[in-house]
């Protein structure tokens, strides 16, 4: 369904300068500051996956959304979504995706949801039958009947990315590419949206690449995960192994009688954290739990309470990024 | 109204070029309900679009029903007021060598109606830049129509056609002090001059934007033509050097806003006729390089943030 490989994309920033005649010299004779935003990445992505893409900001992952799209001309390698190369069939690309990008809206401003729904019917040239069954679908999963009248400025965050939703499925694409889509939304909101991914992936089995830096959105929706790092792909597979490959820390927070006994194992992190609990991580292979409990037993200092967590994914996250920034 | 359109259509047909090459290429291969119409049922689409989405601009103007309303108001007052500046400025103006009074506001308000055309209709072309900070502009890249049609029709200042009246009521005055009576021709080659005029308009405003595609701020150059309008809208380019003729006729070819069109009207011996009538070539070859540069500016285009 999606195939890119060696895709690269570059940036030329322009580079203020300084000194006399700064603002006619960067006219004339421009300096730039190159950045690799995209450097040299392949994957594929197979019919109605669910696909995670993350990474810092400025990673790479809106680029490569970007070009995925349509949006941005790669400087080298290729990009094929569905058999074409979107910014060379841009008019038949655009009728197989959807894209919501969380940070903007693409309906108009001024006028209400509706509005904007039929103007995009004419666009994507939706016959009427379609238009009616996507619009009632819709409105049932996303709640869209109560603000379907009001301008799209007057919508809270959570109903405009619903709009957006709702507005980037309606010419029913196959493919949905949503760039931060749960950004700033609140809770219950969040959820309504995952849920509504999902139903969307199952019912119609559209494929979903999103990005994200919500690790609940990671959790609940994604059956891969793509990780990037200044350009470059770190990790590409399942979330489970991301937890095995990465995941080895494991975390025990306790509760003592008094004081906590001083524990001295090599490969053991233990001490008070700041707020007031105390910490124990050791790595998954090297000792078993019940090692780690019963030297700390030794100390003859009764545990109140224990709990035994296996790193979340954003500290996994965290620490494929701290890997990355070493190379 | 028609200036716009006709200018839109020829903008497309840059985007309908691409269409029909990716149709070859592709044929047969996507047979999932994608219609595909030949050049003129795409182009009759696209002008279709521009139609809804100036609608959508009109409802959102709309939306603030008082702000509209003021603004309807103040155009009256305007077009008040232009009455008075019409007899200030014809009393203004004095004749300058064998340019009469009268000549000179046919001068001027071929003008103002050219730039009016502009000025109602493709306003928004002065503001690329911000729709590509904005984010706005990866947006138009995402619907399947002519990313220049959801630029230009994202806004319609109806205030402009205080300019189109202002203009005419110039025009009309100006031809009566002449003296001047027209046959059918001059009708024909007056609605020739106004469109090739709107035409060059736009088109140098769209170039002048386009450079946004590749440095990342505007530059000085619009405030260069906004001197070189200030000239040729009052004064026959005549009075000014050659090198001066030469740059606003063949280099950017502003004289065809006014002067050319003023020439030929008013049948006066400052230019020979054949060169007036090169006003509809020079809008094409503007056209013309405006497809190739916007085509290239979207090649390079960069998208803000992310």
């Amino acid at each position: 369904m999606i195939s890119v490989k060696k895709l690269t994309k570059t940036y030329r920033i322009a580079r203020p300068q300084e000194g006399r005649f700064a603002a006619l010299r960067s006219l004339v004779r421009p300096q730039y500051t190159v950045c690799r935003a995209v450097d040299g990445i392949d994957f594929d992505i197979q019919d109605g996956e669910v696909v995670g893409y993350i990474g810092q900001n400025g990673a790479g992952k809106s680029t490569t959304i970007k070009m995925l799209s349509g949006i941005l001309v790669p400087d080298s390698g290729s990009v094929e979504v569905d058999g074409l190369t979107p910014h060379v069939d841009r008019k038949a690309h655009l009728q197989n995706i959807g894209v919501v990008f969380g940070q903007k809206t693409s309906l108009w401003w001024d006028v209400p949801v509706i509005d904007s729904l039929r103007i995009l019917k004419e666009m994507y040239r939706i016959g009427e039958g379609q238009f009616r069954k996507n619009l009632e679908m819709f409105c049932g999963l996303l709640d869209l009947d109560s603000f379907l009248g009001q301008p799209v400025r007057q919508l809270s965050l959570g109903q405009r990315v619903r709009a957006d939703l709702a507005a980037a499925l309606m010419h029913d694409p196959q493919i949905l590419f949503l760039d931060e889509p749960t950004i700033g939304v609140d809770v219950v909101a969040k959820e309504r949206l995952r849920e509504f991914i999902l139903e969307i992936n199952r019912e119609r089995k559209v494929t979903v690449l999103l990005t994200t830096h919500d690790m609940v959105d990671m959790e609940k929706l994604v059956d891969r995960v793509i990780v990037i790092n200044a350009g470059s792909i770190l990790y590409d597979g399942g979330i489970q192994g991301l937890r095995e490959r990465y995941g080895r820390q494991r975390r025990m927070e306790l509760e003592f009688e008094g004081e906590p006994p001083e524990i001295s194992l090599p490969g053991v992190q233990a001490g008070k954290q700041k707020d007031g609990k105390f910490v124990v991580t050791f790595a998954q292979g090297q000792y078993a739990v019940d090692e780690i409990l019963s030297h700390i037993r030794q100390g003859g200092v009764p545990i109140r309470d224990i709990t035994i967590q296996n790193a979340d994914i954003e500290q996994i996250v965290r620490d494929i990024y701290r890997e990355g920034g070493r190379e | 109204m028609d200036g716009g359109k006709g200018k839109g259509k020829c903008m497309d047909g840059e985007k309908g070029k691409g269409n029909a090459w990716m149709r070859s290429k592709g044929r047969g291969k996507y047979a999932d309900g994608i219609r595909r119409e030949g050049d003129m049922g795409e182009v009759r689409f696209q002008a279709r679009m521009y139609v809804s989405l100036l609608k959508m601009t009109m409802k959102g103007i709309l939306e603030y029903r008082a702000d509209f309303w003021i603004s309807l108001v103040s155009v009256v007052l305007l077009n008040g007021a232009n009455i008075v500046q019409i007899s200030v400025i014809s009393w203004r103006f004095h004749a300058l060598g064998n340019w009469g009074v009268g000549d000179l506001l046919v001068l001027y308000g071929m003008f103002m109606i050219c730039w009016s055309i502009f000025s109602v209709f493709f306003r928004k072309l002065s503001k690329i830049e911000d729709e590509i900070v904005s984010g706005s502009f990866d947006i138009y890249l995402l619907r399947p129509v002519s990313p220049f049609l959801q630029l230009v029709g994202g806004d319609i200042n109806y205030t402009g056609l205080c300019d189109t009246m202002m203009g005419a009521a110039l025009l009309a005055v100006g031809l009566r002090m002449a003296g001047v009576q027209w046959g059918i021709g001059h009708i024909l080659w007056f609605a020739v001059f106004i469109l090739s005029g709107g035409t060059i308009v736009v088109c140098i405003r769209f170039l002048i934007s386009c450079v946004t595609f590749w440095t990342t701020r505007g530059s000085a150059l619009s405030s260069v033509f906004t001197q070189i309008y200030l000239l040729i809208q009052k004064y026959p380019v005549t009075i000014f050097g050659r090198a001066f003729r030469v740059l606003v006729t063949g280099i950017v070819p502003v004289a065809y806003l006014n002067f050319y069109p003023a020439v030929y009207l008013l049948g006066k011996p400052d230019a020979p006729a054949w060169l007036c009538m090169l006003s509809p070539v020079a809008a094409l070859a503007l056209v013309c390089l405006s497809a190739i540069v916007w085509r290239g500016g979207l090649r390079h285009y960069h998208s803000g943030g992310g």
